[in-house]
């Protein structure tokens, strides 16, 4: 029998930020607790949050052992590496909270037409699997995010804009910059026809496109044939310049570099998609197993469930290009909040942009109505992929820009 | 008193108490079997300008985040003269509405051997490539305690499970789903025949479903959908905590205006047994009947204590967190359409072009609100005529409500199993929904 600690703590410092300013203070620090047993292919699981009791956790995990819920592949044994990123980001809580006061007092002076709400967190994490088979794995990390929602105030709709960043750097002028942007080109008015037939589409956050593949590259909907992309290893499927891996490279991402199975990936990355060529779907260690898959370093991290296929930290491979070179002097429409969208299980794709505008590579030219896009996840990643850009978005984000051309109208008026 | 809550500051402690059970199958192998159980608090201090929140699982040391969050504030002699002070309630109660038929008594065998009797009739069917059965329940006691001398005990509970599949022949898809959510186990038995009818139904789809024409529709939403709809395209925009400080939202929704026809009723409660129920919300407010729109006519929001010491308005009992570690803020419960006096048969019989939606796989709501369908429809000349597939449904929160034009005379309430309402880092909390089937003009079919 071998036994596996999953541990996550988490130090929270939350700011609740009510029209511009900071109205409500959370600190919370919680401790999560996963006890695993491996036994005869087996594996049982107990949790706790808090303080806990060894000997009770072992009892009810071997409690839940009795259920034998099956697990195959073998503990990963022999690893061991230690990751402390928390000294990146240098600041108090105090200096925290005064910090964003400062960035929040800026933001009402320079833009007193707009109302500013929602959360700035400063986060610290200590995750930690270690078992008796040799792995001891631990990251320690601090980084903070700022989600402000962005409302003109004389506008009839919930919010208008929305402001985020999310990084282990603090560079104040820069999170200004990142905010001021749409709030700039608010007020200007783009012009734009009914229809656009491909116009590129500026994505910041890529999840919105890649969907298809989070659902359809799970390594058990692709064994078992229910996804689009099943039997088609191998083959050419996207255009040339796009690939799609498991990044854990921590200088890069906010991930974590092991995985919940304690999988610590060659160079921190595997490709799921290369060069437009299908490799491989994502899989846990056990469904690897169970399907013969490669191994992805793809499996869920929640300290009292069983590890599952997860494709946390999948990202398209960033070009050689920055945004600005991708669009080589192309108009594009840069989407600032496209949500509620979806592909049909054939790969077709619509969506409204809630919140967009007119970008010429560096600056927005002004604000759009609202627009409604439409593709095929073939198209999207095939002829009609631009890139995903070498630059971010904020010092030590994790956010690049995935560019794609997509066939674009107005949908409504200007709200 | 409970606790010993600092002078000059207005102080309450929310502490959970929590069961919930998730087994998970994928074909016929078992890949999840969790029971969890754990006991937490959140606690909160006011002192009139700003809140302080902690969040804690060692119950022994709730009396020593009250003081620490105490030093942070300022002591304020008047803070009982603070409006949102006189917006929190002093109830004592206790309210157990599902002690006897607690799930946490029901062995972990019986919720196993209830998922694997469904499994044949999916196993049946030769386009399944894939199929998952879930199951998950929850059941909770929540305490609270605050330093105007509330002291109120209740519990809430869930049950369901769902079956997720599949299907494929060639290059055709199908993802289908049937679930049956409770607040009993025994509720859950006799789910076969939905589940049959709801594999059929796949299956037609996927063997005959062809692409939509985009454009814009009459849709007719099934009952479930007509839920969502509601929740997503108005009751976000009742949620009143969007509202503070903003002059521009309050004229648009200024209570007394026009907003649909006169059989439009929208109502909320959190007394409503199931997925919403909330007999006091998370500051310790009970639960009322809100009327957001009475006879197309806006009536009511959905408000906690700041939100309506902000509009001048009574609080509603919408005051809830996703767990312990979350301030509550303004959520629905369940939000329903009510009644209207059309038959289902009326409403497609009037329809020239239209699509009829009668599953979705989620939706969305701020400016603009979004439905992702399953199953739909298109209705030609007052008859159904073939399935079609379509990505998603659009349409304006200002004009959706104007645009309904009938509303059918039975109503249906629901509460997902899995999934629930997500609104900013708290996702997702458990709402009930509900309403008759009802016809949209004008919306965006692509």
């Amino acid at each position: 029998m071998i036994k596996e600690t999953v541990c996550i703590k988490e130090k929270k410092l939350g700011l609740t930020v009510t029209n511009g300013k900071i109205g409500a203070v959370l600190r919370s620090n919680t401790q999560k607790t996963g006890l695993r047993l491996y036994d005869d292919n087996c594996l049982g699981i107990a949790g706790a949050i808090g303080a806990y009791n060894e000997d009770e956790l072992i009892n009810n995990a071997k409690h839940m052992l009795k259920f034998k819920l099956p697990y195959e592949a073998a503990p990963t044994s022999d690893v061991k590496r230690s990751l402390d990123l928390s000294g990146k980001m240098d600041i108090s809580d105090e200096e925290f909270v005064e910090l964003s006061k400062k960035v929040l007092d800026a933001l009402n002076t320079r833009y007193p037409q707009f109302m500013f709400s929602n959360k700035i967190n400063l986060m610290e994490t200590e995750e930690s699997l270690i078992n008796d088979a040799g792995v001891e794995l631990v990251q320690c990390d601090r980084y903070f995010e700022l989600v402000l929602l962005i409302k003109y105030r004389e506008s009839k709709s919930m919010m208008d804009s929305i402001g985020f960043v999310q990084s282990r750097v603090i560079d104040y002028d820069q999170i200004l910059k990142n905010l001021s942007w749409s709030c700039d080109a608010y007020e200007q008015k783009a012009d734009f026809s009914e229809t656009f037939e491909k116009i590129p589409v500026v994505m910041i956050e890529h999840q919105a496109f890649l969907m298809k593949f989070l659902t359809d590259l799970r390594g058990d909907v692709f064994a078992n044939g229910a996804s689009l992309f099943s039997g088609k290893t191998g083959e050419k499927l996207f255009d040339d310049k796009f690939s799609l891996e498991i990044n854990r490279n921590t200088e890069k991402t906010l991930t974590r570099f092991f995985d919940g199975e304690g999988i610590v990936l060659p160079d921190d990355r595997f490709a799921l998609i290369e060069n437009g060529v299908l490799k491989a779907p994502y899989s846990s260690k056990r469904m690897a197993k169970q399907y013969n898959l490669p191994v992805t370093g793809s499996a869920t991290m929640q300290y009292d469930s069983v590890p599952d296929a997860t494709p946390y930290g999948a990202a398209v491979a960033s070009s050689e290009k920055t945004l600005k070179e991708l669009l080589g002097g192309r108009k594009a429409i840069y989407a600032l909040y496209a949500s509620g969208g979806d592909f049909t299980p054939q790969g077709e794709y619509a969506s409204p942009i809630q919140a967009a505008y007119m970008f010429d590579g560096e600056n927005f030219l002004g604000r759009l109505p609202q627009l409604s896009m439409s593709s095929h996840v073939n198209d999207m990643f095939g002829k009609d992929f631009v890139g995903a850009s070498s630059d971010v978005d904020y010092p030590g984000s994790p956010c690049n820009y995935l560019v794609v051309d997509m066939n674009v109208r107005k949908i409504d008026g200007w709200m | 008193m409970k606790y010993n809550f600092p002078e000059g500051l207005y102080t309450d402690v929310r502490i959970e108490h929590v069961f919930s059970t998730t087994i998970k199958y994928t074909n016929q192998d078992l890949q999840e079997c969790r029971e969890q159980k754990y006991s937490a608090a959140f606690v909160r201090v006011y002192d009139g300008k700003m809140w302080y929140y902690a969040s804690t699982s060692d119950l022994n040391g709730i009396q020593g985040e009250i003081d620490a969050l105490a030093a942070l504030a300022e002591k304020n002699p008047k803070i009982e003269e603070t409006a949102i002070y006189k917006n929190l309630s002093a109830h004592k109660d206790i309210v157990m509405a599902f002690v006897g038929r607690e799930v946490s008594n029901v062995p972990l065998d019986d919720k196993i051997a209830l998922l694997k009797s469904v499994m044949p009739i999916v196993e049946a069917n030769e386009y399944v490539k894939l199929y998952r059965t879930i199951y998950l329940d929850g059941y909770t006691i929540k305490e609270f305690y605050n330093s105007k001398g509330a002291e109120l005990m209740f519990d809430w509970q869930r049950t369901g499970f769902v079956s997720m599949f599949t299907m494929a022949q060639g290059e055709r898809k199908m993802d289908g789903n049937c679930q049956k959510a409770g607040i009993s186990f025994p509720e859950l038995i006799g789910f076969e025949q939905d589940l049959e009818k709801e594999i059929a139904k796949c299956q037609e789809f996927m063997l005959n479903s062809e692409p939509v024409e985009p454009g814009k529709y009459s849709v007719i939403f099934a009952p479930l959908v007509t839920g969502v709809f509601v929740h997503e395209c108005f009751g976000h925009k009742s949620e009143s905590d969007f509202m503070i400080g903003d002059e521009t939202t309050r004229k648009e929704w200024e209570l007394g205006k026009r907003v649909g026809a006169d059989d439009l009723t929208i109502a909320e409660t959190g007394s409503i047994i199931g997925n919403g129920y909330t007999p006091y919300d998370d500051e310790g407010n009970k639960a009322t009947m809100t009327h957001l729109i009475k006879n197309g006519v806006l009536a009511g929001r959905l408000h906690n204590a700041e939100s309506a010491t902000d509009l001048e308005e009574p609080v509603t009992g919408n005051a809830r967190a996703m767990s312990f570690e979350y301030e509550p803020i303004v959520r629905m419960t369940t939000t329903y359409i009510d009644k209207g006096s059309k038959t289902f048969d009326e409403l497609i019989s009037e329809t020239e072009n239209g699509i009829l939606l009668t599953s979705l796989s989620h939706g969305s709501g701020m400016s603009t609100f979004t439905i992702a369908p399953t199953y739909c429809y298109l209705v030609k000349n007052g008859k159904i005529d073939k399935p079609v597939r379509v990505s998603v449904v659009t349409g304006n929160v200002f004009e959706a409500l104007g645009d309904i034009d009938g509303i059918s005379d039975k109503v249906e309430m629901f509460s997902f199993v899995t999934g629930g309402c997500g609104k900013m880092e708290q996702s997702s909390l458990p709402v009930g929904f509900g309403g008759p089937y009802i016809r949209v003009r004008n919306m965006q079919v692509q």
